[in-house]
C-alpha cells in the first residue's frame, strides 16, 4: 500500500514539475515573440495547434496528419523569415533572468535624461548624432550591423561615440532601455516622397528606421545643430531639449 | 540574492500576468495531449 501511494506521489511531482518546465519554455517564447514582428505569426501558430488539437480529439485522422505536415513546413519557413529576430532570441536566453524584468520608470526616466543631455551638448558643437531608442519591434538586423557595445548609457558615453574624429561616429547608435546596445549601426533609409529634399542622410535614416520599426530616433544635425525626432515615419523637427524630454518620456512611458 | 533584492514577488506575479496565465494553459494543453499521444501508444500522430 506504500509502494503505491509513494508511486502516485511521484507521478504526481514529476507530473508538475513537467508542466513547469513546458510553461517556462512557452512563456520564454512567448516573452522573445512579444519583442519581435514575429507576433503577428503567434495567432496563426495557436489557431493551427488548436485546430489540430480539436481534430485529434474528434478522431478526425487525415484533417489531423495534414494538419501536422503543414504545421511542420509553416515552422520552417518561420524559421528562415525570422533567423536574425531567432538568433537574438537565443543569445538573449542565456543572459537574462527567466522572470526577466524591464527597467522602471524612474531608470527609463533618468536614461532619457542622459539622452537629453547628451543632446544638448551634441546640438550646441554642431556634432551630427543618430540616436534610436528601442521599444517593442526588435532591432536585431540593425544592431548586427554595428559594433557591439552593451554598456551603461551615459552622456558622457553618448559624446564620445559622436564625436568627429572617433573611429565609432558614423552610423546610428541604439538604445535599449538603460543601455546602449551598439553604435554605427547602418538603418535603412526613407524613400518617403514627402520628405524634405534639402535632408540629408542622417535625418532621412532616421525617419527610415522608424518607418521600419516602432524605435523612436533622435537626430542631431551637423549643419545647425537641431535637433528632430523621428515616430512611425513622421519627422518633428527644430525641437527644443525640454520638448524633446516631454516627448520622449511620453513615447516610452506607454504601457510600462 | 541580488536578483531578489531588486524585485519583490508581487512584481514577479503581476509581471506579464496575462502572458503568464495562457502559457501556463497551453502548458497544460501540451503536456495531456503528449501524454495521452503516449499512453495511446503514439497512434494519434
Amino acid at each position: 500500500m506504500e509502494y503505491v501511494t509513494q508511486f502516485f506521489a511521484w507521478n504526481a511531482i514529476r507530473t508538475i514539475i513537467e508542466i513547469s518546465i513546458l510553461w517556462l519554455v512557452i512563456y520564454r517564447i512567448f516573452l522573445f515573440l512579444k519583442g519581435t514582428k514575429a507576433v503577428y505569426l503567434l495567432r496563426g501558430i495557436i489557431i493551427l495547434t488548436l485546430s489540430l488539437l480539436f481534430f485529434q480529439m474528434l478522431g478526425f485522422p487525415v484533417l489531423s496528419r495534414l494538419l501536422a505536415y503543414f504545421f511542420a513546413f509553416f515552422l520552417f519557413f518561420v524559421v528562415i523569415i525570422f533567423q536574425p529576430e531567432l538568433r537574438e532570441g537565443l543569445i538573449r536566453l542565456g543572459k537574462r533572468h527567466v522572470f526577466y524584468i524591464e527597467p522602471r520608470k524612474e531608470e527609463i526616466e533618468k536614461a532619457l535624461r542622459e539622452i537629453v543631455s547628451a543632446v544638448g551638448v551634441l546640438s550646441r558643437k554642431s556634432i551630427g548624432a543618430l540616436i534610436a531608442i528601442k521599444r517593442d519591434i526588435s532591432l536585431a538586423s540593425y544592431i548586427e550591423s554595428g559594433v557591439i557595445l552593451n554598456a551603461d548609457l551615459t552622456s558622457e558615453l553618448l559624446q564620445n561615440v559622436f564625436y568627429p574624429s572617433a573611429p565609432l561616429h558614423d552610423g546610428g547608435v541604439i538604445v535599449e532601455g538603460t543601455r546602449v546596445v551598439a553604435t554605427s549601426c547602418l538603418f535603412p533609409l526613407s524613400e518617403n516622397p514627402d520628405l524634405e529634399k534639402t535632408l540629408g542622410m542622417r535625418h532621412r535614416a532616421g525617419v527610415g528606421l522608424s518607418e521600419h520599426s516602432d524605435a523612436v530616433v533622435i537626430v542631431v544635425s551637423e549643419e545647425n545643430g537641431s535637433i528632430s525626432l523621428a515616430i512611425n515615419g513622421q519627422l518633428t523637427r527644430n525641437l527644443t531639449l525640454n520638448d524633446l524630454f516631454t516627448i520622449l518620456k511620453g513615447q516610452l512611458s506607454k504601457g510600462k | 540574492m541580488k536578483f531578489l533584492k531588486q524585485v519583490n514577488l508581487k512584481e514577479i506575479v503581476t509581471h506579464n500576468f496575462w502572458l503568464k496565465i495562457i502559457s501556463l494553459i497551453i502548458a497544460i494543453l501540451v503536456w495531456l495531449y503528449v501524454s495521452g499521444t503516449i499512453t495511446s501508444g503514439g497512434r494519434s500522430i
